[in-house]
């Protein structure tokens, strides 16, 4: 069972996709906040990390950033979560050290695709 | 909004933060009408779900209209107008959103389901943020978004 982690500022949204990403089949650690999120991703090495990027304390961008420096959890995709749709986001997102990008409102099977794909590519490396 | 938004090269803020908080909301509708759908449909619920897809359907068309009006053609000049038409063409259906959640809640669903009727709140909560964002946004009477 894959575990992921989930960090998401709005409390609904949290556990809403926390609850369709059980279903799924996933183990889903929760963070609010990008502190959060980067003091969970290091103390649980999650295999993939979901990232809104409009956060409270640290923003996603400044997570990312984190995690990707850091030998310790570099290795972990980063799947980088936002409302913004604009041109160049998406490469704001790679640059801050993201592995893709999916947009809100979220479409489940979509997501899952993206998730399923990094996974995959994880195991191979 | 945290700087994130504020730090995107090229970004117009005030346009990214309210599409972001606007979509927000939407994302739970969507989210949440989607677990309801896969419970009525484990339950047999069959008359929830139409209405229930017909409240996903209609999220999703209001996400539509929020990325398409509030888009990167947006310049900071005509942002009133543009938050203006956002309101004319969002806040009845939003209204129909919450309504319609209310109605299932109320009217269809099983009083005795904890569960269902726990997301239909859930649901509810988020298509009243939705409406709530969208009432105080500039009303200028203007056409709506072509």
């Amino acid at each position: 069972m894959p575990t992921i982690l989930l960090v998401e500022d709005n409390d609904l949204n949290r556990e809403m996709l926390s609850r369709r990403l059980t279903r799924r089949g996933f183990h889903v650690l929760l963070a609010a906040d990008g502190q959060e999120g980067v003091n969970l991703a290091r103390s649980e090495a999650p295999e993939l990390i979901l990232m809104d990027m409009s956060l409270p304390i640290k923003d996603g961008w400044t997570a990312a950033r984190e995690l990707k420096s850091d030998p310790a959890t570099r290795g972990i995709p980063i799947l980088a979560l936002t409302a913004h749709a604009m041109a160049g986001d998406r490469d704001q997102a790679l640059q801050a050290g993201c592995d893709d990008y999916d947009t809100k409102p979220i479409e489940l099977d979509r997501l899952l695709d993206k998730i399923n794909t990094l996974l995959a590519q994880r195991s191979r490396a | 909004m945290q700087a994130g938004g504020a730090a995107l090269p090229g970004s117009r803020p005030e346009v990214a933060r309210v599409r972001h908080d606007l979509l927000t909301p939407i994302n739970g509708i969507i989210g949440y009408a989607g677990i309801l759908l896969e419970d009525a449909a484990d339950l047999g619920r069959t008359e929830m779900l139409a209405p229930l897809d017909e409240i996903r359907s209609g999220a999703r068309e209001l996400a539509d209209v929020i990325r398409r009006v509030l888009g990167l053609h947006v310049q900071p000049a005509a942002l009133e107008a543009a938050l203006s038409a956002v309101r004319q063409a969002c806040l009845g259906p939003a209204r129909g959103l919450v309504a319609s959640t209310c109605w299932l809640m109320e009217e269809v669903a099983p009083p005795d389901d904890a569960a269902l009727v726990r997301d239909l709140e859930q649901l509810a909560q988020a298509a009243r943020a939705l409406a709530a964002l969208l009432d105080p946004l500039p009303d200028t009477g203007g056409d709506g978004p072509s």
